[in-house]
């Protein structure tokens, strides 16, 4: 009888080493998210122009410039497409929790969601303000491997709010310098939706941003949309451009 | 490195429209350095180069179509149509300076019916001017666009704007009042006084109409108010918000008496009725729906809308009965009805409802199918439309659809009792912005 105590005993304060290694594991990766997001964030503001090229076997290859600005004191954003002709002034605010769509034929602003796809691109509105991984998630595993030339965590999140376009993600993150090269995305039922790839980092003011991204369908094959930045800039961005007043005053 | 620059290079200047191959190795993207440097723009100000862009813009948007149809009457000999027309918008933006810009926008169509002569319009539809008070304060005078209310089918909370909303083409442009906006942004509330002066005999007639708009958690609430000496004083409510993937809107109206002439039990004897010292309220309430289907079977979006009209008439058999009247007196004597408005022959009912259904790529085919209905629950008459767009040949959007009505005779959309059904086939052959 001793001994089976011993044994469970041991088993017991075996199972429960094991989860604290495993609990401090995520800790440390729950850190790394944690950095991600306070890296990706500006304590400027941020301007720069967005040059977008979606390629959809069936439409072709359209090319689409959007005007970005920036604050994420108070989370706040303004998108506004300058190309094509046929969008121009098209344009996506976002105050907190709330994000409006701005259609200039009709003059109405029109509630939206972030996890809305932008325009007919394969990137989502949320793909623009700044990132929640540590917020949003929770880790649910993590493993160690090599991205082309990088070594990187792999690591499984499920979200843990409704805020997020996607419930499951994985993403591949630098061991050193904790950059997210890929991150896939996946439905409810665990099918692969999007891939994103982050290829190229800058050091913009306090943050660093991917300044090129590649957003994958994987529902569609061959449809893929590229971003990237240009006219970056720091300098500060006057109040009355996150307003409703502004979209009106710059469009046609 | 070198790839990085050809790359981005290459996104910056490859034309709009331009079919391009970007056949990179996508495992070769994460061979190089990862930090790249970038230079920053400084002192561009990016918000005051859009305030003035190039200075004159005129530009515009063309549609051209043709459309053959078939209308049937139930008692009558088919009718045909066939109709080519050109329409579409042209404007003038003048911006000298960013505190300051002048905009004007006409709308125009030309139409060519068969055995009829060509028919042609052109109207003002925005003539105003901008200008800010510090940047703080704008201010938008001139004949404008305004959209106060929140609803898809149906704004009983647009008291302001000139045109309504046709439930049957919901995102079809409404005409705006001749107005004054000065608009105050304050955090994330935004405060509106509009001074509306259509129709002004005096400048004691000029109308103001206040509202505020503020954030509540993911809602937006709008209050607002519509005041003119002779009119029928409103108040209005309006909250748009999201639940889950659902976009959610509701409008609440409240007036002291009505605009509309009303009908008694006596008919055209008694009509028409003003109420002025009664309280009427309108409310409604929707949402909208968009589905993506992983596998493009089910790719559908949405919009339902309810409406209570508070003007609308309790005992659908007195308006019934005056449409009735009214027709068989202008069959004989024109003048004895010609008094009546034909506002006061639409929304009648109580109750309505507006649903809209966009099913795209319709079972992963480059099919599309819509269908539209407006119903008056309150008399059970209604009209329905549906098209079915067809993939694309040489650039031009062919589509085939169907419209008709139903509803008792007299009923609101049930005409005199005849059922009409139009067929048609119709093909966009250009359109664009310039």
């Amino acid at each position: 009888m001793k001994k089976i105590t011993l044994l469970l005993g041991t088993v017991l304060i075996a199972l429960l080493v094991a989860a604290a290694a495993s609990a401090q594991d995520f800790a440390e990766i729950e850190a790394i998210l944690a950095r991600i997001d306070a890296r990706t964030r500006f304590d400027t503001d941020f301007s720069a122009v967005m040059t977008m090229v979606v390629e959809d076997p069936e439409q072709g290859t359209s090319k689409m410039v959007v005007r970005q600005f920036r604050r994420d004191d108070g989370d706040h954003f303004l998108l506004l497409i300058q190309e094509p002709i046929t969008q121009k002034g098209q344009g996506y605010l976002l105050e907190g929790d709330n994000l409006w769509f701005y259609d200039p034929s009709s003059r109405k602003f029109a509630h939206t969601s972030l996890k809305e796809t932008f325009q007919d691109s394969d990137a989502r509105n949320a793909d623009f303000a700044q990132w929640s991984y540590s917020t949003s998630y929770a880790v649910e595993g993590y493993g160690e491997g090599t991205l082309g030339s990088h070594a990187v965590y792999i690591i499984d999140l499920a979200a843990v709010d409704d805020t997020v376009p996607f419930p499951y993600v994985k993403m591949w993150v630098t061991q050193q310098g904790d950059l997210v090269l890929k991150v896939e995305e996946y439905s409810l039922n665990r099918r692969l939706m999007r891939s994103s790839l982050f290829p190229k980092y800058a050091k913009v003011g306090s943050a660093v941003i991917p300044v090129q991204l590649v957003f994958i369908d994987e529902l569609v094959e061959g449809k893929r949309t590229q971003v990237a930045l240009s006219e970056i800039s720091t300098s500060e961005i006057p109040d009355y451009v996150f307003t409703k007043a502004y979209i009106e005053r710059v469009n046609r | 490195m070198r790839r990085t620059i050809c790359f981005i290079l290459l996104l910056l200047f490859i034309p709009a429209g331009m079919v391009s191959a970007f056949d990179f190795d996508f495992d070769d993207l994460f061979n190089d350095d990862l930090l790249i440097e970038v230079e920053e723009t400084v002192d561009a100000k990016p918000e005051e180069a859009l305030l003035v862009q190039d200075r004159v813009e005129v530009g515009g948007s063309y549609n051209l179509s043709f459309r053959a149809s078939r209308t049937k009457v139930k008692g009558f000999e088919p009718e045909d149509s066939l109709i080519l027309s050109l329409g579409g918008n042209l404007f003038l933006d003048y911006r000298p300076n960013p505190a300051f810009r002048l905009f004007a926008k006409s709308n125009y169509g030309v139409q060519a019916r068969k055995d009829e002569n060509l028919t042609s319009s052109l109207k003002l539809s925005e003539l105003f001017a901008d200008f800010t008070y510090d940047n703080k304060v704008f201010f938008r005078g001139g004949k404008q666009q305004a959209a106060w209310g929140v609803g898809y089918f149906f704004s009983p909370a647009d008291v302001i704007s000139v045109g309504r909303i046709d439930p049957q083409d919901p995102d079809q442009d409404l005409e705006g009042p001749l107005a004054l906006k000065v608009h105050y942004p304050k955090g994330s509330s935004n405060y509106y006084t509009y001074l509306l002066f259509d129709g002004l005999d005096t400048w004691r007639d000029i109308a103001v109409a206040p509202k505020v708009e503020m954030v509540m958690g993911r809602s937006e609430l709008g209050f607002g108010a519509y005041l003119q000496r002779g009119k029928v004083p409103r108040l209005m409510a309006t909250l748009s918000s999201s639940l889950g993937d659902f976009g959610l809107f509701a409008e609440a109206v409240v007036s002291k008496g009505s605009d509309k002439g009303f009908v008694g039990e006596l008919g055209l004897l008694d009509y028409p009725i003003r109420e002025e010292d009664k309280l009427f309220f309108h409310a409604t309430a929707g949402a909208t729906y968009s589905l993506n289907d992983p596998d493009n079977l089910f790719n559908l979006r949405g919009a339902v809308q309810y409406y209570f009209n508070g003007e609308g008439y309790e005992d659908q058999k007195v308006i019934a009965n005056f449409r009735e009247q009214i027709f068989h007196a202008g069959l004989f004597n024109p003048d004895s009805v010609a008094h009546v408005a034909q506002s006061d022959l639409s929304s009648t009912g109580r109750h309505y409802i507006g649903a809209l259904l966009n099913w795209d790529r319709l079972l992963n085919t480059k099919l599309s199918l819509s269908g539209v209905l407006t119903a008056n629950l309150s008399d059970r008459s209604g009209v329905f439309r549906s098209v079915l767009s067809l993939p694309k040949i040489a650039g031009m959007s062919p589509s085939v659809g169907v419209s008709f009505n139903y509803g008792d005779a007299y009923t609101e959309f049930g005409l005199h009792g005849e059922r009409v059904t139009t067929v048609f086939a119709a093909v966009t052959i250009r359109s664009g912005s310039f």
